[in-house]
């Protein structure tokens, strides 16, 4: 390769955009020449990777380029599953898709079932749903990781990941819970190696060693489901060194709100309030009742509290006598979850000597939310991030919420070398929205549909009691799912229940494969059939993707979607931002390349749909379109005055930020400030933004709510307490009587941890099967990606040692691997540094054959598989005969890291996984090689 | 490493072709020869030779720039050996055309012949012996293999009990080269510790792919042949190299339709050998994907 | 050439730190990219949407485990593995026709694609596995060092490195001049011991390797450092009592 001369002229010219590989949403340099692409690599300049990009990112160019890629709308012709399709022109596919529609509207709007999968627009699509006035409306976040989003935003107006990172210039240990190369990627990568580069400590808490828990310096090899239980350990053992922060605890949480305690209280678990609705405190200094906001007060944490309803203690003395309980002592937690006593008392020791002896102090003075000044900002730097590993356990809310309480208990969220908020962040559960699900006929739905319910009264039913949305979303089986259950609708579509619906209209979800638990199952539901009437029992489904994937085969109207590079998209301040601890950032995608097939972007097809069912908010009095396309809608259209879907740019003269006037040169000024808009937080409202005046009337001047929102920390989280208190609500409002224990038992407003295994099952079943994402792939769209598939081809199930000998395995061979649900035949591997009751592999790198424009004989479908088959879509009965979704009782995240499964060697001569599937047709040709 | 047909055959035809042009070389000197038989064995050789290496040359990825392998004889190996056959077959060309035409040979061309044509075998050699990466053939017994291989096979048509000192020597340093590539010290200093910077005594190894298929790497330099079967191959090799025509010679020396169907055996024998000679060789790069 | 120069003046390579590299494989991707995006610059790949596929790559990132026999503990550690550009690089000696070449000005060792025969022996002469041939042009392919990047008028300064370093997610790989020892990668290979890959092979890699630091099973100090006596739930609030007094 004698290129000594300078090669990039020929790389053509540069056009930035954002990319769309995962939901870390990095800037990216599209090197673009005669109409081709011919490289991509990161954006110096964006806020999120500051140039760095990982291979997902880097093989962009064969995601765009991919062989799959539907080339024209289609209608199916064959069976649903065989994979026979007719090509039919967007005029035919619109009115078909039309016809389909207009009646549904007219008649009972809820028989539309929309849910979108990888949808990067879900303020536009959710509001469209909304528009057309069906309840059910959903991304995927319910099967993703609502668990940490939702236990986040009720604690703590936050989360990790879009909500907030880690202090990486300025914290000294790290501790890193259930994380894979997952979301955030690369943030987290430059994260680490800042770490690295700097000395501070990371450990790691993970089942498995690999990525970044092989860099950590210590690594805690952790029994899949029992996080929650350590942290709370770790909680008793902070409390019973002191070793807590009791100015945080007293000035920013509720710690010293009074909770009734008398059983006989009609408010029982409720805060004292006054006649406003204000939360009462005891002051420290005079020992009278105050409103914990006003002036001057110093709330006790300790005082207790009584009147003629009862007696009232604070949260801090309920927290102390929870967690200073013997059961969890590190002796008695430390063998639950598969360690060493001192492994718990070594991880205590490095949070409380972190916190407490290497505290930080920025000199610089800022008010607080009483209106006191304040000096400085304390820091504590040690700083946590937690992902999947803790989310998708059904066990995952309370365990998500107990690490939140970890960080409050020392004084670590938001302040120097923490957890910092990335904003629109932080925002308290109580400012977003409550979810709405009031539809009738021929009219938009009364609000958004997804959002923090506040108590029971939120809760999602109908009037004749029945649950308002068909994933059965807020209701008392899962009164917090704040982002829906998407894996539960194709079963309750199927099922009929809570009723019969008519279209089901998925985007970019693969359902009838990696993306569903119990996938066979999912294959049937979506096929079977009316006894009766010999339809499919659900009627139509309409389906948009990209690519080929395994799901386009069952549905019977396909728009094919444009690829990341071919499009508009705004990565909005409305949606899931993108963002840093120190600046706001929002940013687009924009067509930096036309497609060469008769495709059209999704969000356009959405906005002529709505134009043709003539959706209100989309057609004017005369029926004619408000916006031309997404592009237009993504400059024009206004959530509120002032605030539309991108934060920069506005105004008349584009130079307003946040609220500002509609401006038609707005995303001609994205373009040119390289496809992206930032701005840094003002100095003195850089950390304790909750609670910080300077930062909070920033937020109101950059329009992330309408007036400044200071809150406290829900340690304590009352709306749990409200919905244990059910007895108390009318009979058709209470739950069904089979969930009253699980009411009681898993609602605790305190964090608490249950094991997810009844202990008879874990003798049948003793070992734990989880999936990880491999670094350079992500949910199905890695496998068919001509460069990835090199890297990950197939998968094979990582065994540790003490299963490898117990069950003399030997390299080559294969396994059995058999759960309450199925039974799989997989390729082995030895990993020895992995918990010892663990196996797992990595996810979505199985294919169904015929799939994916891939040769039905690839690797990935005959070797590669999916261990979605083992985990079940519902729990077993229960005594009362019931079967819950097997998800969180609280959120009703799906969880899929709670499966169980035993192992057992055997012959498998033929060398191809089991089960398998028939070859799918395919209206795509199988790739062929790039001709030189 | 990879045993590449086109390699073993280049290896097996051209090291006894120029075997054979040596020993018609050493008889030329010696007077030992008969004009016609330096014809007819110099014809056999030539052609064996010149198969052996157009047999290499299907080996090249990127033929056409084949003739710019002659330019860098000042370092490479491979180079030197293209040179130097060229140059050898050359000369057995014009010597061939010289004794035809004038019906005698000059003597000093014979021991001109049997030098460049051990040299050719050696630079042949030494393209393997060189290799570090290679610990098995990096060693003197490569070339001294190599070269007594060439002569034993050269000299079986045309040497009787000279022949059999040649194979017995040949046979010794085929069980010896045998022996010292089993020997599991010739890796002492490289080790997966070595090869990943660690020291050289790590329990290191990998548990998931660089790449879950096979590449280039690993078609090319990480061969595994079982030991059962790489030991039946070394019988059979030793056997039909060796044994069988020592064995042969011995009960009917000077025979000449026996002495044919012997060499038939010994290059059989000899492209077993070298199958083995590549099969068996563990490259360094193998560490990286234990 | 095929003969080694003395690169006296600049000896460009790769610092890369297996101590924070997470296994991406960003650096690999990015690679196969860059250099084969532009025309001229080509990595093939073959059976690309059948089984089987390969192609051709100038950058692999390994996984291991390794017995820690300190801890007793068994670790995992990528590993990226390319051309180490060798001060005595067996793969330039070998070269029969001249393609292959160490540069005196700067010590990178490339091919000169227009005079490869294909015949394999450098990749067979280099212990690392950094060199690939490239099944369908038939000539030899390697780590260039970006040498299009490095140079180049065009991309802005900051860019002027090798891609693989530059898309490294977590900065585990540094470019530079290990000749001048007050580059950053000197600085770094004296103050952490860069490590040479084999050094019994007598390559003299100028790339160097920086191990994993020494891995805490638990923390330093003792558990009872976590601070004061133990108390109970009666304890702790009396304390808290008389903290909250004294704010």
């Amino acid at each position: 390769m004698d290129k000594e001369v300078d090669a990039t002229e020929s790389l053509g010219k540069v056009s930035k955009t954002t990319c769309y590989m995962c939901a870390c949403r990095c800037g990216i340099d599209v090197h673009i020449k005669d109409n081709e692409v011919v490289h991509i690599e990161g954006n110096r300049d964006h806020p999120v990777n500051r140039g760095v990009l990982c291979a997902k990112g880097a093989s962009g160019i064969f995601q765009h380029k991919a062989a799959s890629r539907l080339k024209k709308p289609l209608r199916r012709v064959g069976k649903r599953g065989e994979g026979k399709f007719k090509e039919i022109s967007w005029d035919e596919a619109l009115k078909i898709a039309v016809e389909w529609l207009i009646p549904i509207r007219k008649k009972s709007p809820e028989k539309l079932v929309f849910f979108t999968g990888r949808d990067q627009s879900q303020s536009f699509t959710g509001w469209w749903a909304q528009k057309f006035g069906t309840p059910n409306y959903a991304a995927h976040g319910g099967f993703c990781s609502v668990n940490m989003a939702a236990a986040g935003i009720y604690t703590m107006g936050g989360s990790f990941w879009e909500f907030g990172s880690p202090d990486w210039d300025k914290t000294e240990l790290m501790l890193l819970f259930g994380v894979a190369e997952d979301h955030d990627s690369n943030p987290i990568k430059r994260g680490l190696g800042k770490l690295k580069n700097r000395g501070a400590k990371v450990i790691a808490i993970n089942p498995v060693r690999t990525g970044y828990n092989s860099v950590a310096d210590q690594w805690v090899g952790i029994r899949p489901g029992t996080d929650g239980l350590l942290v709370l350990s770790l909680v008793h053992t902070l409390l019973k060194k002191k070793k807590i922060d009791l100015d945080y605890l007293q000035s920013f949480t509720n710690s010293p709100f009074l909770v009734s305690v008398t059983s006989t209280n009609k408010s029982k678990g409720l805060f004292l309030r006054d006649k406003d609705g204000s939360p009462l405190i005891i002051d420290h200094i005079s020992g009278n009742l105050k409103k914990f906001s006003d002036k001057g007060v110093k709330p006790s944490l300790t005082k207790s509290y009584s009147n003629k309803d009862g007696s009232f203690k604070t949260v801090f003395t309920l927290l102390t006598e929870k967690y200073l309980d013997n059961s969890y002592s590190p002796k008695l937690v430390a063998p639950q979850c598969g360690l060493k006593e001192e492994q718990i008392l070594s991880l205590a020791n490095d949070i409380a000597t972190t916190a407490f002896n290497k505290s930080i102090y920025i000199d610089q003075s800022w008010v607080d939310f009483r209106g006191e000044k304040r000096s400085g900002f304390t820091g504590r730097p040690v700083s946590f991030h937690a992902m999947r590993g803790i989310s998708a356990h059904s066990n995952g809310f309370q365990t998500c919420r107990a690490i939140h309480l970890l960080q409050i208990l020392i004084g670590s969220v938001d302040v120097p070398g923490g957890f910092r908020y990335k904003p629109p962040y932080p925002k308290p559960f109580d400012a977003h929205p409550r979810p709405h699900f009031k539809f009738s006929p021929d009219s938009e739905l009364d609000g958004p549909h997804l959002g923090y319910i506040g108590g029971p009264e939120d809760l999602a039913y109908t009037e004749d009691g029945k649950p308002a949305r068909i994933d059965k979303g807020f209701t008392w089986e899962n009164p917090m799912s704040s982002h829906g259950l998407m894996h539960t609708v194709i079963a309750n579509c199927h099922s009929g229940d809570p009723y019969k619906i008519d279209t089901l209209f998925l985007y970019m979800a693969n359902m009838a494969w990696n993306s569903s638990m119990n996938t066979e199952e999912t294959i049937k539901k979506l096929t079977a059939r009316d006894a009766d009437t010999g339809e499919y029992r659900i009627p139509r489904i309409i389906y948009s993707d990209s690519y080929y994937s395994e799901t386009v085969a069952y549905a019977d109207l396909i728009l094919p979607d444009t690829t990341y590079l071919e499009r508009y998209d705004c990565i909005s301040l409305l949606d899931r931002p993108i963002g840093e601890p120190d600046q706001v950032s929002d940013a687009i995608r924009w067509p930096v390349v036309k497609p060469n097939r008769d495709v059209r972007s999704f969000q356009d097809v959405l906005l002529q749909l709505g134009v043709m069912l003539e959706l209100p908010g989309m057609v004017d009095s005369d029926k004619r379109p408000l916006y031309e396309d997404y592009a237009d809608y993504m400059q024009k259209h206004q959530r509120r005055p002032g605030i539309g879907p991108l934060a920069g740019f506005r105004g008349e003269t584009n130079t307003d930020c946040g609220r500002g006037d509609v401006s038609l040169n707005q995303i001609e000024n994205y373009i040119k400030n390289g496809g992206f808009w930032s701005e840094k937080i003002p100095e003195e409202a850089q950390y304790y933004k909750p609670w910080n005046k300077a930062y909070q009337k920033w937020a109101v001047e950059m329009g992330f709510y309408d007036k400044e929102e200071p809150f406290v920390f829900q340690i304590y989280l009352e709306p749990l307490a409200k919905l244990q208190n059910y007895h108390q609500l009318p009979d058709n409002l209470k739950p069904k009587k089979h969930l009253y224990k699980r009411i009681e038992e898993k609602m605790d407003p305190l964090p608490i941890w249950w094991s997810n295994h009844d202990p008879n099952k874990v003798k049948k079943y003793p070992i734990h099967a989880i999936t990880q994402r491999p670094a350079a792939m992500y949910h199905s769209w890695g496998s068919q990606n001509v460069w990835l598939r090199q890297i990950h081809g197939s998968n094979k199930l990582f065994v540790s040692e003490g299963i490898w000998k117990e069950k003399n395995f030997k390299d080559g061979d294969w396994a059995r691997l058999t759960s309450e649900n199925s039974s799989i035949v997989v390729p082995v591997a030895l990993m020895k540094s992995q918990n010892e009751n663990t196996v797992w592999t990595w996810n979505a790198i199985g294919k169904r054959k015929g799939s994916w424009a891939l040769d039905e004989n690839v690797e990935e479908a005959n070797e590669g598989f999916i261990i979605n088959h083992l985990i079940s879509d519902l729990l077993p009965e229960n005594d009362s005969g019931y079967r819950y979704s097997n998800s969180d009782p609280i959120t009703g995240q799906a969880a899929w890291y709670d499966l169980l499964v035993n192992i057992e060697k055997v012959d498998n001569p033929t060398k191809v996984s089991l089960p398998q599937f028939p070859v799918l047709g395919s209206p795509v040709n199988v790739g062929v090689d790039k001709k030189k | 490493m990879h045993p590449a047909p086109s390699i073993i055959l280049f290896t097996v035809l051209s090291g006894f072709g120029f075997g054979l042009i040596s020993i018609v070389g050493l008889l030329q000197f010696l007077s030992q020869i008969s004009a016609v038989n330096i014809i007819i064995f110099s014809l056999i050789g030539l052609i064996f030779s010149t198969v052996g290496l157009i047999s290499s040359f299907f080996h090249l990825a990127n033929k056409k720039n084949a003739i710019k392998s002659m330019s860098q004889w000042q370092t490479s190996w491979l180079s030197r050996e293209a040179i130097s056959s060229i140059f050898c077959l050359s000369i057995v060309v014009g010597n061939i055309g010289w004794v035809f035409i004038q019906n005698r040979y000059i003597n000093e061309v014979g021991i001109v012949l049997f030098l460049l044509s051990l040299f050719t075998i050696f630079t042949t050699s030494m393209i393997y012996a060189q290799l570090k990466t290679v610990p098995s053939w990096n060693n003197i017994l490569t070339p001294a293999l190599f070269i007594f291989a060439a002569l034993a096979g050269g000299s079986i048509l045309l040497m009787d009990y000279a022949s059999l000192v040649l194979l017995l020597i040949f046979g010794v340093l085929q069980v010896w080269f045998w022996y010292i590539a089993d020997q599991s010290f010739m890796y002492k200093e490289t080790t997966i510790g070595t090869a990943l910077g660690f020291s050289k005594n790590e329990n290191i190894r990998a548990f998931d792919f660089a790449h879950t298929n096979r590449n280039y790497l690993l078609n090319e330099m990480v061969y595994k042949v079982a030991r059962k079967h790489a030991i039946k191959i070394r019988y059979i090799s030793f056997f039909a190299a060796f044994v069988f025509p020592m064995s042969l010679t011995l009960i009917f020396p000077g025979n000449f339709s026996v002495s044919v169907f012997m060499l038939v055996f010994h290059l059989v024998g000899i492209y077993f050998s070298r199958w083995l000679f590549f099969a068996e060789a563990k490259h360094a790069v193998s560490f990286y994907y234990n | 050439m095929t003969k080694l120069p003395k690169c006296e003046d600049k000896k460009l390579g790769l610092l890369i730190d297996l101590d924070t590299c997470v296994g991406c494989h960003g650096c690999v991707v990015s690679c196969k990219e860059w250099n084969s995006s532009g025309s001229e610059k080509q990595l093939s790949d073959i059976n690309s949407h059948q089984k089987d596929p390969v192609g051709t790559f100038l950058n692999r990132v390994h996984s291991y485990e390794r017995e820690n026999s300190c801890t007793n503990e068994t670790e995992t550690f990528y590993f990226p593995r390319s051309c180490l550009h060798c001060e005595d690089a067996p793969c330039v000696t070998v070269c029969p026709t001249g393609a292959s070449y160490k540069r005196e000005e700067d010590g990178i060792v490339l091919v000169n694609e227009d005079d490869c025969m294909g015949c394999g022996l450098c990749a067979w002469a280099c212990p690392y596995g950094a060199r690939e041939l490239d099944l369908v042009s038939g000539v030899m392919k390697k780590c260039t060092l970006c040498i299009d990047r490095i140079y180049s008028e065009e991309l802005p300064p900051e860019d002027r490195v090798p891609v693989c370093v530059k898309s490294c997610p977590t900065g585990a790989r540094a470019f530079g001049d290990f000749n001048d020892p007050n580059s950053d990668v000197s600085k770094k290979v004296k103050e952490r011991g860069g490590i040479d890959l084999m050094p019994e092979m007598q390559t003299k890699p100028v790339n160097k390797y920086l191990l994993p630091r020494i891995k805490s099973k638990d923390s330093v100090g003792s558990v009872g450092s976590v601070g004061e006596e133990e108390t109970d739930a009666t304890g702790l609030l009396g304390w808290v009592d008389r903290a909250l007094s004294k704010f």
